[in-house]
């Protein structure tokens, strides 16, 4: 039910669109991982969302999020800490697991999200803000913070070469 | 498209005054043409919601009432039979009044194809869906989806406008996952103390601030007690109008009043019970 028109195909898209569209796609699979039933439609509207200019708004975007992936109550109740947890790096209680994210500090259109952290930490980086590695029980790397797809690339290549 | 602070300045001028995210709904529903399904309580105002966007976008609210055994001649349309059967006998003998029987003319409009056939787009209310039986909730899926209904005399009725749709539900039943997401989703909670004080002021002519606060204050300590049927925001505007109409002007003047006119608020023998003059009097000290 998005709006209509032809869509870019993937490969038309400049680095900016495709880290968004990536880190999007992340999100999406980190709220079905997290028992939200989030279709293509879902996703179709979201990626027209951000691109109407809510990404520059994070308060704006987590609450239009909260209405378009929210199903029932349950999914109400937890979506705000997952978008925190997912986009601005904060602690929740709930554990949740957060894959194949994309690093994007230097992206102009997700630092906008990022300084929303510092704005509601009254001052403290984001890198401050982030849950450390203590969070995560043994053996369950990632669970119950952000996990980025760069991180989980080279704990691959880790075991890889430990491998060799 | 409005933004969300003009929506609730819309919504607060027809007197529902909205938190931003329910604001951010309503503008959702705008761009990404999605149905809006509020669930929450019996009594927090998700009906009134469909109400005061009619308003706001000065069209027609259609509403369907959703019950046991709804079916599609009571939501979408019926055959006028008896106009049909006069017809036959007024042209008894003549070949072609058969072809004509199924047409516009004997059709009577039930309220989903009265809003998908308006010029100008109205707010269709689809109350209390959760009521509605699973097959009449499958049978909603295909408006919801293309915005054209299929009568078989007549084929494929597309969508004149596109309805503004929103569906409430007091969470009787579980709804469709299929019906969920093709809705935006709202939860519509019980109002904070600051909101409630605002809607009290927005509908009871003749209350005064403080009053208005007091109340609000009252409401959510009933609320806080263990009962049965919780009060919702009707409650609180049957209350407070009571109270305004008794010349209460501080709640603090007259306790035995407050406690008499909390029927208003306590809808069961039980609640009514649980709530003694005790409890009101301790209700009535957390009260500034």
């Amino acid at each position: 039910m998005s709006c209509c028109g032809s869509s870019p195909g993937y490969d038309d898209l400049d680095e900016v669109s495709r880290l968004v569209s990536a880190r999007l796609a992340a999100f999406l699979r980190t709220l079905r991982d997290a028992g939200f039933r989030v279709g293509l439609a879902e996703g179709q509207d979201a990626a027209t969302l951000m691109s109407a200019g809510y990404a520059a708004r994070p308060g704006l975007l987590r609450a239009a999020f909260k209405h378009l992936f929210s199903a029932r109550k349950s999914d109400w109740d937890k979506f705000d800490g997952l978008f925190d947890a997912f986009w601005l790096g904060k602690r929740v209680r709930s554990r949740s697991r957060t894959i194949g994210s994309t690093p994007g500090t230097n992206n102009p259109s997700l630092k906008s999200l990022q300084d929303m952290t510092a704005e509601q930490g009254g001052g403290q980086s984001v890198a401050d803000q982030l849950p450390s590695s203590d969070d995560a029980p043994e053996g369950r790397s990632g669970e119950g913070r952000m996990e980025g797809g760069l991180a989980r690339r080279q704990s691959r290549r880790g075991r890889f070469q430990k491998a060799q | 498209m409005k933004g969300r602070n003009e929506i609730a300045q819309a919504l607060a001028a027809s007197g529902y005054i909205a938190d931003t995210d329910l604001a951010t709904a309503i503008s959702l529903m705008q761009l990404l043409r999605r149905p809006l399904l509020l669930e929450g309580e019996a009594g927090v105002g998700k009906t009134e919601v469909a109400k005061a966007l009619a308003n706001v976008h000065a069209t027609e609210l259609i509403r369907l009432q959703c019950y046991e055994g709804l079916d599609q001649s009571s939501a979408l349309y019926e055959w006028n039979y008896q106009r049909q059967l006069l017809s036959i006998q007024a042209h008894r003998g003549a070949d072609s009044i058969e072809d004509r029987l199924f047409s516009e003319k004997y059709l009577l409009e039930r309220p989903l194809l009265a809003a998908i056939r308006r010029a100008r787009a109205p707010v269709l209310l689809i109350d209390e869906i959760d009521r509605a039986d699973d097959e009449f909730e499958a049978f909603l899926l295909e408006l919801l989806s293309d915005f054209q209904v299929s009568i078989p005399e007549l084929g494929t009725i597309p969508a004149v406008t596109i309805p503004h749709v929103v569906l409430t539900s007091n969470g009787t039943r579980e709804l469709s996952d299929a019906l969920r997401r093709r809705c935006l989703y709202h939860y519509v909670d019980y109002p904070d103390v600051d909101r409630e004080t605002r809607i009290i002021l927005a509908r009871v002519a003749g209350a005064s601030p403080s009053l208005s606060l007091q109340i609000a204050r009252m409401v959510e300590g009933v609320r806080k007690e263990e009962l049965r049927k919780v009060p919702g925001v009707a409650e609180t505007l049957d209350w407070a109008a009571a109270l305004v109409g008794l010349d209460i002007s501080d709640l603090h003047d007259a306790p035995e009043t407050v406690h008499d006119t909390l029927i208003c608020l306590l809808k069961t023998h039980e609640d009514r019970a649980r709530v003694t003059p005790e409890v009101t009097q301790r209700l009535l000290g957390k009260v500034a």
